[in-house]
């Protein structure tokens, strides 16, 4: 009894142990998202990059430093995604986004990262992101997207169209 | 004692074994969705588990780089996640990302501590250009620069560094984003002068208030044009006016309107701390004589005025930011309802300023009923949603995952959901018509005479414009297409108020931009 007992008290350890383990490398997580699309728009995002196709936006949240090292997010939008840092990547999985280069070419991308923020008036609801399509227009289209001035470069496809055939779609994604 | 313990200790296990394998079948479909795009996980150095500045993650992403492709190039390289707290002295971040480019592909690399924790790769989509020469300025000497304009940004809400180079840019550009007075601002040096470029803060723009006097049918732009409007209210006992809440010269300005809102004039400004961020307006008060404004700002809490002009910050309520708040009226009463985030969200009611009711936890959103006497709080994340009043309130089931509701909420109602669109529910009836899918509404309210007109607004994110059902919601007519030809903003109509069953206000909704300062 005193030997079985002994492997069992072993055997838990080790379970626990992995199971801590697993715990701090899971941080990745699935949920249903509100995918809409934007194009053109402001040069750079609130990251301070430029937006380029891979990047998507969210809901903004207020990051407060309480105490030295200390932050608390305000999610004042109450979406579980506000709080993310700039680089959270997300993937949509099999469902590819269809876009195109600056050379008129179709590329697909499923891995998309957070370098922007949208609707501060907070209009829409939680695990909200839009996903960038490019900057891309023909030379004399105007630089505008849905009634919006933006930043744009001249190339033979126009992203606002890209941005306007995907619409708005909800699909599960994984966040890491 | 000892066989009681012992299954104790079993049904621990079993329970520890269930979740590890939840969390192992997380993992391993988490390595599934990667599969295609990850090519491997390669350590560049292993000996390096500390924050790196950006001259230490460049040699290491560079020496990756000639093991891709001799002819890769940094497009772009940046911190990310959580910020140190220390960065702003030192220079360095914990986490990077770097683009490289070569003519077959675009690699996204994910850097932690010197080590290359994930790759992915990319089409070229032709933005992104490589950046020859590296730069000479690190992100320690970009402290010193930045030191010398701005020291306010070097503070302990952490720094972030980007070089990056584009199509836009004429030669790769440094910067440095952090925080100055609770905006995010950003320095753009350039990498090998040191030269700075330029100073920019993120601010509110853009947007504005647009009028109807028949019903919805045709809009019309106010004078309240390209400032972001944070909300608007109609006043309960005058139907030709209206307040607005607005962003301006980083100030909470309050406008108001006497004209159904065609013309717009500033009221008062808030006090400095009340920020420039604006969230919600209402009026209170139990007649005329005694109405009051209160304000709701991002990071300034809540402010109350009696006058309109002179403003003193509310005490009493949970610290938070308060998005969302309703007031509902019957018989002469008010009762006035707040949704606060932060460490004590949760719903605060309340009929004077001095006490407050928590209703219940977490955040949730207002649709006042087509008389005001009643609200809905929807959260957005369930079924579940409160049907608040003067008297009281209670918990409610509602059809979806709501956002929106107008209408008469004893008898028929619309609701709005992000993935089923438009419904209408029937009081008695557990079967919900879905009537609209295809845009995503921003707004939605119904007319004052909403049982005898049917009469519904609804405003779209971006596609869409400005929507009219004179029949309930049953069907839809697209009264505007494109909001922004009016008044220029971000196509979003975030906010709509019926002043009288003719006059409506809607507002299209404003956006963040960096700006010179």
């Amino acid at each position: 009894m005193g030997r079985f007992l002994k492997t069992f008290y072993l055997f838990s350890f080790f379970t626990l142990f992995l199971l801590v383990v697993t715990f701090s490398i899971g941080v990745a997580g699935t949920a249903n998202g509100t995918f809409s699309a934007y194009a053109m728009g402001n040069r750079y995002g609130a990251s301070g990059r430029e937006v380029v196709q891979g990047h998507f936006a969210n809901h903004p949240g207020l990051i407060i430093t309480t105490t030295p090292g200390v932050y608390t997010c305000q999610n004042t939008c109450n979406d579980p995604g506000a709080c993310w840092n700039w680089g959270k990547k997300i993937s949509t999985g099999v469902n590819r986004v269809r876009m195109h280069n600056s050379t008129g070419g179709e590329i697909y991308l499923n891995m998309f990262w957070l370098y922007d923020n949208g609707d501060p008036n907070c209009t829409l609801s939680g695990y909200w992101m839009d996903l960038y399509h490019g900057r891309f227009k023909t030379p004399y289209a105007p630089c505008n997207c849905r009634g919006v001035v933006g930043f744009c470069y001249d190339a033979s496809p126009n992203s606002c169209d890209d941005a306007i055939n995907f619409g708005i779609k909800f699909m599960p994604f994984t966040y890491y | 004692m000892k066989k009681a313990l012992l299954w104790t200790g079993v049904c621990i296990l079993a329970i520890c074994c269930i979740v590890l394998i939840v969390n192992l079948n997380a993992i391993s479909s988490t390595a599934d969705i990667q599969a295609d795009v990850i090519t491997e996980k390669t350590k560049i150095a292993s000996k390096s588990p500390y924050p790196l500045s950006l001259e230490q993650v460049w040699d290491l992403t560079m020496e990756y780089a000639d093991r891709w492709d001799k002819n890769a190039r940094i497009a772009s390289l940046g911190s990310i996640g959580a910020p140190s707290p220390s960065s702003c002295q030192d220079g360095k971040q914990q986490e990077w990302q770097a683009v490289l480019i070569s003519s077959q592909a675009e690699l996204w690399l994910t850097i932690k501590d010197g080590v290359i924790i994930e790759e992915v790769r990319h089409p070229v989509t032709g933005t992104l250009l490589p950046i020859e020469e590296k730069p000479l300025i690190d992100s320690r000497r970009l402290l010193d620069i930045v030191a010398q304009r701005h020291p306010d940004i070097l503070n302990q809400s952490g720094c972030d560094f980007i070089i990056e180079n584009t199509t836009s840019l004429s030669a790769p550009m440094l910067r440095l984003l952090g925080m100055m007075q609770g905006k995010r601002t950003l320095i753009e040096v350039n990498p090998y002068s040191g030269d700075v470029i330029s100073s920019k803060k993120y601010i509110l723009k853009g947007g504005g208030v647009l009028f109807s006097h028949d019903r919805g049918q045709t809009w019309n732009p106010s004078n309240l044009s390209g400032l972001f409007v944070g909300n608007i209210e109609t006043d309960p006992w005058k139907n030709n006016q209206a307040y607005a809440i607005v962003s301006q010269n980083n100030r909470s300005v309050v406008y108001s309107t006497e004209d159904y809102g065609e013309t717009w004039n500033v009221l008062s400004l808030l006090p400095e701390q009340a920020g420039d961020w604006p969230r919600t307006i209402q009026i209170i008060g139990n007649s005329p004589t005694e109405r009051a404004w209160i304000v709701t700002t991002e990071s300034g809490g809540a402010w109350h005025s009696s006058d309109g002009k002179n403003w003193a910050k509310m005490t009493g309520l949970p610290d938070g930011t308060i998005t969302w708040s309703a007031v509902t009226r019957s018989e002469n009463r008010y009762r006035i309802f707040f949704s606060i985030s932060g460490n004590k969200a949760g719903v605060y009611a309340g009929r004077d300023l001095g006490e407050w009711e928590k209703i219940t936890e977490g955040n949730y959103r207002f649709s006042l009923s087509f008389d005001q006497t009643q609200a809905i709080a929807t959260s957005g994340e369930g079924k579940q949603g409160w049907l608040l009043a003067v008297d009281g309130q209670e918990e409610m089931m509602l059809p979806e995952n709501v956002l929106r509701v107008a209408g008469d909420f004893s008898d028929s109602f619309v609701v709005y959901s992000m993935e089923k669109g438009a419904g209408i529910v029937k009081a008695g009836d557990s079967a919900t018509q879905w009537t609209l899918n295809s845009y995503l509404f921003s707004s939605l309210a119904a007319a004052p005479d909403y049982p005898d007109s049917h009469l519904l607004i609804a405003g779209c994110f971006r596609d869409g414009g400005i929507l009219r059902s004179m029949d309930g919601g049953v069907t839809w007519q697209q009264v505007l297409v494109n909001p922004n030809a009016l008044i220029t903003g971000s196509n979003e109509m975030a906010f709509i108020r019926f002043l009288s069953p003719t006059d409506i206000l809607i507002v299209n909704g404003g956006y963040l931009v960096w700006e010179d300062f």
